[in-house]
C-alpha cells in the first residue's frame, strides 16, 4: 500500500458491511477518499456533497438493485460523467453490468489487487 | 373365427403402441377412430368429447367420410346415455335414430371412451346399411373404448409429469442461484480480510504470511466449488453464459500455468509449444477447463511427479494435452468418467480433496459450446493418463478495428 494522498474520492454502495470494509480499507491503503453508503437511498445527495470521480456499485441489494441505480445515474446529466464498476457475486451478470451503462465489471470474490487496478483504470 | 378376432385386437393393439408417441389427444382418438372403422369394415366415424368446463359435449373428430357434421348431441340422447352408463350401445336398425341422422345411416356403435375412473367422451362407428353386431364385434368395440381412453391417460400423465419436472428444474435454478450467492459473500469477506491482514504481516512475520497465502488459496478453491455447482444448473437449464473474445491458446495456457503452479505445489507442470492458435470464445471458460485438468492430474498422480502439457495441431483443430504419470483410469470409469457427479473410487488412493465430481462434466460442455471435444487416453499398466482437448481456430488473429 502507498502512502501517496490523492484526493481522488470514491463512493462505494455495498449492503454487505464487511464487504464494504474491505473495499474501504483497500482504496484508502491506496490513497484514496472513500464513502461508503449501504444502499442507494439519496445517492444524488451524497454525490453532490462528496463529489466522487468514481462509484463502486454492488448489483443486488435490497430495495433498488444496483442496475437500476446505475442506469437511473448513467441518465441523469450530472452524474453520467461518473465512472460506475460493479460488482457482483455472480459472473453471469457482467453482461448486465453493461447493459445498464456501467464502465466496469469486478466479480466476487475479488483480489485486492484486483480491486485496486480496475480503480486505477478509471482514476 | 377365433383368427380374425385376434387379427382386429393385434390392429387395435399396435394403435395402443403407436399412440404412446403422440402427444395430442386429437391425434390419439383419430387413430382409434380410423382403426374402429376399419376393423368393423364401417363407412365413417367420428368422436365426441366431453367438456368437463361447459358440461357439454363437442365434436372432436371426423374422418373424411364421415357425410354430415353432427350436431351437438342431445342432452339425454343415445351419446349422453353411453357417456353416463359407460356401455356401448348399438344401433343395428335406424328406427331409434333422430331424424336428421337417419338419411345417413342404418347402423352405428356408440362407444365411450372411458377406463376405470377416466372418462373422455364417445366414438361413433357408422353404417349407411342396416348392420347386425356380432358377439365378437362387441367384444372389439369395448376393447376399443377401453384402450383410446387409457392412451389418453397416460398422454395426460406425461404432459403432467413434464410440467411437474420443468418446473422443478426452474425451482431448483432459482435456488442454486440464490445459494451461490448467499455462499459467495462470506467468502469474498474472508478473502478480503484475509488479503488485507496478509498485507500488513508480510513484512512483520514471513511465517504469518505463509498461512495466510494457504488460507487465501483454499478460498479460492471453495469459490471455485460453488461456481461449479452454480454452472452444472445452469448447463441443465441451458442458461450457462458465453462471451466472444479473440485470444490466443498458449499465451492462455502459459497464463493459467504459472497460476495453478502455486496451487499444486507437489508436482512439476512443463509444457512444450510450437504452436500459436487464435480461438473465438470465452477465454474464462476454456481456463476453467485447463485448470480441471491440471488439477485431475495432480489429484491422481503421486507427490512429486510431473505433469505435461502440450499443445499441437490435429485433423485442423488445436489440440491440447495434459498428461500425468499417476494411477490411470480403470475400464470400469472411463465408461463413467465424464458423468455428472462421477467420483471414481481410486480418489481415495490419491492426494487433495475428493471435489464435487463435476469438474470433467462441465469442461465437456463447455469445449462443446465452442465447437470443441474432451478425450482421454489411459496409459497401460497404471502408467497414468492422457486428457486431450481439441479446438477450432484460425491461424492469424482477426483484430477488428
Amino acid at each position: 500500500m502507498t502512502d501517496k494522498k490523492t484526493n481522488k474520492k470514491i463512493i462505494i454502495v455495498e449492503d454487505e458491511l464487511d464487504i464494504g470494509e474491505i473495499m474501504q480499507i483497500t482504496l484508502v491503503g491506496a490513497g484514496y477518499q472513500v464513502k461508503v453508503l449501504l444502499n442507494g437511498k439519496d445517492i444524488e445527495d451524497h454525490i453532490k456533497k462528496f463529489d466522487p470521480s468514481l462509484i463502486l456499485m454492488d448489483l443486488w441489494m435490497p430495495g433498488l438493485d444496483g442496475s437500476s441505480l446505475t442506469k437511473k445515474l448513467k441518465i441523469n446529466k450530472e452524474t453520467k460523467n461518473i465512472p460506475i464498476i460493479i460488482v457482483s457475486a455472480c459472473n453471469a451478470l457482467a453482461k448486465t453490468a453493461k447493459s445498464c451503462g456501467a464502465d466496469g465489471f469486478l466479480s466476487k470474490p475479488f483480489d485486492i489487487k484486483n480491486l485496486i487496478s480496475i480503480v486505477k483504470k478509471f482514476i | 373365427m377365433y383368427l380374425e378376432l385376434l387379427n382386429k385386437i393385434s390392429i387395435i393393439n399396435n394403435v395402443v403402441l403407436e399412440s404412446r408417441i403422440l402427444s395430442d389427444d386429437k391425434e390419439i382418438v383419430k387413430k382409434f377412430v380410423d382403426a374402429g372403422r376399419k376393423v368393423l369394415k364401417a363407412d365413417y366415424g367420428y368422436a365426441f368429447r366431453w367438456n368437463k368446463v361447459l358440461k357439454s359435449f363437442d365434436l372432436f373428430y371426423r374422418d373424411n367420410k364421415t357425410p354430415f357434421i353432427s350436431k351437438i348431441p342431445r342432452k339425454h340422447g343415445i351419446t349422453a346415455k353411453v357417456f353416463q352408463q359407460e356401455k356401448p350401445y348399438y344401433i343395428d336398425h335406424a328406427s331409434s335414430l333422430r331424424s336428421d341422422a337417419k338419411k345417413f345411416m342404418e347402423g352405428a356403435v356408440v362407444i365411450p371412451m372411458t377406463y376405470h375412473q377416466e372418462k373422455y367422451g364417445t366414438i361413433d362407428i357408422c353404417f349407411y346399411d342396416k348392420h347386425v353386431f356380432a358377439q365378437e364385434e362387441k367384444i372389439i368395440c369395448e376393447y376399443i373404448g377401453n384402450s383410446v381412453a387409457e392412451a389418453i391417460r397416460i398422454n395426460h400423465l406425461n404432459k403432467k409429469t413434464e410440467r411437474d419436472s420443468q418446473k422443478l428444474l426452474k425451482q431448483k435454478d432459482e435456488f442454486f442461484n440464490i445459494a451461490s450467492h448467499e455462499l459467495k459473500t462470506p467468502v469474498a469477506a474472508i478473502k478480503g480480510f484475509v488479503q488485507i491482514l496478509n498485507q500488513k504481516m508480510k513484512k512483520v512475520s514471513p511465517e504469518t504470511s505463509y498461512f495466510l497465502d494457504k488460507i487465501n488459496l483454499h478460498t479460492d478453491k471453495l469459490s471455485r466449488l460453488v461456481n461449479d455447482l452454480l454452472d452444472v444448473s445452469r448447463i441443465e437449464t441451458g442458461k450457462l453464459k458465453f462471451k466472444k473474445i479473440t485470444f490466443e491458446l498458449s499465451d492462455l495456457l502459459k497464463e493459467v500455468i504459472e497460476g495453478v503452479d502455486v496451487a499444486l505445489p507437489h508436482h512439476s507442470i512443463s509444457f512444450k509449444n510450437s504452436h500459436r492458435f487464435w480461438i473465438r470464445g470465452d477465454s474464462e471458460h476454456i481456463e476453467r477447463v485447463i485448470i480441471n485438468l491440471l488439477t485431475n492430474a495432480a489429484k491422481y498422480s503421486p507427490v512429486g511427479s510431473k505433469i505435461k502439457v502440450s499443445l499441437e495441431e490435429k485433423d485442423g483443430k488445436a489440440r491440447v494435452n495434459v498428461e500425468d504419470f499417476g494411477i490411470g483410469i480403470n475400464k470400469k470409469d472411463q465408461l463413467k468418467i465424464f458423468k455428472r457427479f462421477f467420483q471414481s473410487k481410486d480418489s481415495s488412493k490419491s492426494s487433495g480433496l475428493p471435489g464435487l465430481g463435476l469438474g470433467l462434466y462441465i469442461a465437456r460442455e463447455i469445449l462443446k459450446h465452442h465447437g470443441g471435444e474432451l478425450h482421454f487416453e489411459s496409459k497401460r499398466e497404471s502408467k497414468g493418463s492422457i486428457f486431450y482437448f481439441l479446438l477450432p481456430y484460425s491461424k492469424h488473429r482477426i483484430i477488428k478495428k
